[in-house]
């Protein structure tokens, strides 16, 4: 049965200096009444589902966006305080904060860690400035730098690098140069994103043959160099697009356990406009549009659902298979009461014949693992589409 | 209103494409008032959508009107409309054995064309008497007079006099009124006589039943009476007499020689009353039946196949009832391996062919998949039995078959001297053969060609419009036969022999054809797991390839901030697009890829 004592919290801040020109989630510039009416909208939507918390435990806490660390510190100071009125936030709990080099300071840093953010997510992007020219980021790769320093200084301990692979004009050689630059200031945590061009995006309606991304074969190249070097240079591929830093003697786990936590479905609650949750088996995501939720904060939903047995089976394969040592065969009975075998036996063995999955043990073991192979990774949209129904 | 035989008139308006006959029969409609300009739609006889669409007339409809002339009497006029594609020449046919006179439309501007000739031709074989009318005087580029003596030299009728009108801007519309009550003939025939009605159109409607249209030569009919469909001998008693108002059905008394009208009888089977039929009286039957129609033999053929395989019963219902009102369309039952249980259609041409398939997918909801159109050949064999090869398929082992033919058309393209020479061109690279050149007048010559039917049926027209900047206009009929070298080009997705995507191509074009094909469908066939190899085949020997290279990454980097939804709505897009696939072997092929060889000339 499913684990219903912990629970993460998500915070959406959908405020960005600029919005960088391949970006597609809910965020923008807006003017300062607008944030500190949503600020308080956030708070208020706290409050209302202070019930949801009654006996449950903080699993881990995210502020991301946007971007999180463009609105003044003392707002996140309130949202923290907010938090902790309706949950106790215990000091080893995983908190993480995402942040712009272009927007921090050494105050905030410090004021951050003063709330309890003891992990700290940098947007880097790309070592080279003209590759983040391309993309329209409001800072250089030495901003970082200065960033990357104060955040150290002030004892942040683990730190996710976000990097963005098949950008305009990128090559294996100035891939091969961001990696050099970030995997040498050794942070705990790299997360390699691929290029997505969104419908709605700038970079659309540019088109990818004006914008010179790398080609489809350029691209896989790219993909693979980056998964390679990343191993080679002691990060652990956990995830499809995510890293973690081996600990030497391998006490530590470096991994995002925030994350990791949609990936198993474990319960979460998200606080701000388009900010979605996962409560048992109701999924249900904030409307996007900022008037509506500053108005009647948490009130209105885009969508709200009650996920039946089937969808809930779909989304343990498709969730699941994206981490690389994939799912447990028996967490599936143990939460549906059926084996697994017997819901997806058929399209298992087709994706084991077809060397895109694998099992590890026997099938009587009770630790059988059921995971993609490099090969299934590749093409995961592929194999994980087959697994709905 | 009971009016004499001798204010009847029964009369059709043709046309070259454009010169504006649709425009002429609204003017005439809404100046003979049976319609208020209020209810005036643009187009009144054009009632289908597709038809607007497309801007042309499809299915031949009548309307009856009312019209006080000059004289102060009233006539009826029955308009019956025809179609003006080359296409449906048939159905022109049918329309014009209706009435007793024509009014040709010619615009001013552009003149005579190819099926202005062929329209006029049909008429006088249908021995209506044809007045011209010179539309679109309006126009800057208009030569009214110019064009009335190219009427006369060219087609010969008397055009010096004929009425100078602008259908669009409503000008010259009393004179073309008062010419059809003048220039066209009363209908002639008795109402003494025995029952001899023409069925020269028919259709379905849900809650009528079939509505039979028809012109009554001889004879009276009523409700009540017991009537004989002369083809097959069923009897029938009539339900409802009754006459066109503008897009609707008005219930009269009974129609009587000399009128345009329908009936309705309680026919259950579709196929019973069929168009050309004579239908006379059970107790007082004529002697013998009208000529009907020349029956008119599809000269294109393709599978139509349902794109979901439990349609199939639907499909065939769905022709059943189109086949009612359009006795040129012809199908029987035919199974592919790749696409399954379907049909093998006959239609008159590649227009006739699409807007059928467009009604079916529009009108009867169906979705579709449609194989390369074929033309009818010729297979003698080796044992001196020949067959006809309607489908690819089928075609006997090379070493059965001694020879085969292919049909050839007359073709006659009236161009400009300005683009005679890429007509010209056009025209050989299609394996055409001169057979004559005249010059209508100082920069207009009227080309005569021979041309395999399978080099027109695809894009022909399209080819013509292009290099002719659209001043060509090309008209064509059968000729015949002739022995031709055709090989069958077969298609290979990974190895596996595609039996929906064979054709037979002249042996030249082999090549050329297979790499078009092999690049269309890499075009369409998405990517696999696998790399897939295309090929096109003769006789089993690979005359080109292309590869469809498997997918290498197909990943979903970003995760959204727990927005699990999103991730689940785009696998669920690549699942349903998996859905509309057909398999073949081990590879999904869409739906497009069946239509794409439809299009292997468009870059």
């Amino acid at each position: 049965m499913r684990d219903s004592k912990d629970i993460s919290i998500y915070v959406h801040i959908p405020f960005c200096v600029r919005k960088c020109l391949y970006c597609d989630f809910n965020s923008g510039k807006y003017p300062d009444y607008i944030i500190s009416s949503y600020i308080d909208a956030l708070l208020k939507e706290i409050d209302r589902c202070r019930e949801v918390f009654r006996g449950r435990e903080l699993a881990s806490l995210y502020i991301g966006g946007g971007t999180p660390s463009s609105v003044p510190p003392s707002y996140i100071g309130l949202v923290f305080d907010r938090i902790s009125d309706v949950i106790t936030i215990e000091d080893d709990t995983e908190i993480t904060m995402e942040i712009n080099p272009g927007t921090t300071t050494d105050q905030k840093i410090k004021d951050y860690v003063s709330y309890g953010v003891n992990r700290i997510s940098i947007g880097l992007q790309s070592a080279l400035n003209s590759e983040l020219e391309a993309l329209g980021r409001i800072h250089t790769f030495e901003d970082f730098l200065r960033t990357y320093d104060i955040v150290r200084e002030k004892g942040i301990e683990k730190v996710n690098v976000d990097i963005m692979t098949s950008i305009p004009h990128q090559s294996r050689e100035s891939l091969i140069k961001t990696l050099d630059k970030v995997t040498s200031l050794r942070p705990e945590h790299i997360s390699a994103y691929s290029l997505i061009i969104e419908k709605g995006t700038p970079f659309y309606e540019r088109g990818a043959e004006k914008l010179g991304v790398p080609s489809e074969e350029e691209s896989f190249k790219i993909y693979k160099l980056t998964q390679k070097y990343l191993k080679e240079h002691g990060y652990e591929r956990y995830e499809i697009s995510n890293y973690a830093l081996k600990d030497k003697n391998g006490s530590r786990d470096n991994r995002c356990a925030n994350n990791l936590r949609y990936w198993d479905r474990k319960d979460y609650i998200g606080f701000g406009a388009s900010a979605a949750s996962l409560i048992g088996y109701r999924r249900f995501t904030n409307v996007p549009e900022l008037g509506i939720y500053i108005r009647d904060p948490g009130r209105h939903k885009s969508e709200d659902m009650l996920l039946q047995p089937k969808d809930a089976m779909a989304e343990f394969m498709f969730l699941g298979l994206r981490k690389i040592e994939g799912i447990r065969c028996d967490d599936f009975r143990e939460e549906f009461g059926v084996r697994i075998q017997e819901v997806y036996g058929g399209i298992m063995k087709k994706h084991v014949e077809a060397g895109l999955a694998q099992f590890s043990g026997e099938d009587d073991d009770p630790g059988q693992r059921f995971y993609l192979t490099d090969r299934g990774l590749d093409i995961s949209n592929q194999i994980m589409a087959e697994y709905l129904f | 209103m009971d009016i004499s035989q001798d204010h009847i008139r029964n009369f059709c308006i043709i046309a070259h494409i454009d010169h504006g006959k649709s425009t002429l029969a609204d003017r005439i409609l809404e100046k003979t008032g049976l319609l208020t300009e209020r209810e005036m739609q643009e187009q009144v006889l054009d009632n289908m959508d597709l038809e607007r669409e497309r801007g042309i007339t499809i299915k031949s409809q009548a309307v009856r009107t009312v019209y006080t002339a000059k004289n102060g009497e009233e006539y009826i006029f029955n308009l019956i409309d025809t179609p003006g594609h080359v296409d449906f020449n048939y159905e022109v046919s049918r329309s014009l054995a209706a009435c007793d006179g024509a009014v040709l439309v010619v615009d001013a501007s552009q003149g005579v064309e190819a099926q202005t000739l062929a329209n006029v031709y049909l008429a006088m074989d249908h021995d209506l008497d044809v007045f011209p009318v010179l539309n679109k005087i309006d126009l800057p580029s208009a030569e009214p007079d110019r064009v009335a003596e190219e009427i006369e030299d060219v087609i010969g009728i008397e055009a010096l006099d004929a009425p100078r009108i602008s259908a669009k801007a409503g000008i010259g519309i009393d004179e073309v009124l008062e010419s059809i009550v003048n220039k066209i003939p009363a209908p002639s025939g008795s109402s003494e006589e025995p029952l001899k009605c023409l069925i020269f159109d028919s259709l379905y409607d849900s809650y009528k039943g079939v509505i039979v249209f028809m012109r009554v030569f001889d004879g009276m009919v009523r409700p009540g009476d017991r009537i004989r469909f002369m083809a097959n001998g069923m009897e029938e008693e009539v339900i409802e007499t009754g006459y066109f108002g503008a897009g609707r059905f008005i219930p009269c008394d009974g129609l009587s020689a000399g009128m345009v009208g329908y009936i309705t009888a309680s026919i259950k089977d579709v196929r019973e009353a069929r168009v050309g039929d004579t239908v006379t009286s059970s107790a007082n039957p004529c002697r013998e039946a009208l000529p009907g129609y020349k029956k008119v033999n599809p000269m294109v053929y393709c599978g139509v196949y349902p794109a979901d395989t439990r349609e199939y019963p639907n499909l065939r219902d769905a022709l059943e009832k189109l086949q009612l009102n359009d006795a040129s369309l012809t199908f029987e039952p035919e199974t592919s391996l790749a696409l399954g249980f379907g049909f093998r259609c006959g239609f008159l041409g590649l227009l006739h062919l699409d807007i059928i398939v467009e009604r079916l997918e529009r009108e009867y909801d169906l979705d579709l998949v449609t194989t390369a159109p074929g033309v009818v050949y010729r297979v003698y064999k080796t044992d001196g039995e020949m067959t006809e090869l309607t489908n690819p398929s089928n075609l006997p082992e090379p070493s059965e078959i001694d020879y085969m033919e292919e049909p050839v058309v007359s073709a006659e393209v009236m161009v400009s001297t300005e683009y005679l020479g890429a007509i010209i061109g056009l025209c050989q690279e299609r394996r055409g053969i001169q057979t004559g050149m005249e010059y209508i007048e100082e920069k207009r010559v009227l080309l005569k060609y021979d041309l395999p039917l399978n080099e027109i049926i695809y894009d022909f027209f399209d080819a013509l419009k292009s290099r002719s900047r659209g001043y060509a206009s090309f008209d064509y009929e059968m000729k015949g036969y002739v022995r031709s070298e055709l090989v069958k080009l077969d298609i290979l997705i990974n190895k596996e022999y595609v039996d929906a995507l064979s054709f037979i191509v002249f042996k030249d074009s082999a090549y050329d054809r297979g790499s078009k094909m092999c690049q269309k469908l890499k075009g369409e066939i998405p990517r696999h797991l696998f790399e897939i190899p295309i090929q096109a085949a003769v006789g089993g020997k690979v005359i080109a390839r292309e590869t469809v290279k498997a997918v290498r990454k197909d990943v979903l980097a970003k995760c959204y901030g727990g927005d699990i939804t999103r991730k689940k709505k785009l696998l669920e897009k690549q699942k349903e697009g998996k859905k509309r696939m057909r398999q073949i072997g081990s590879v999904e092929v869409p739906k497009e890829a069946f239509l794409s060889v439809l299009k292997l000339d468009e870059e």
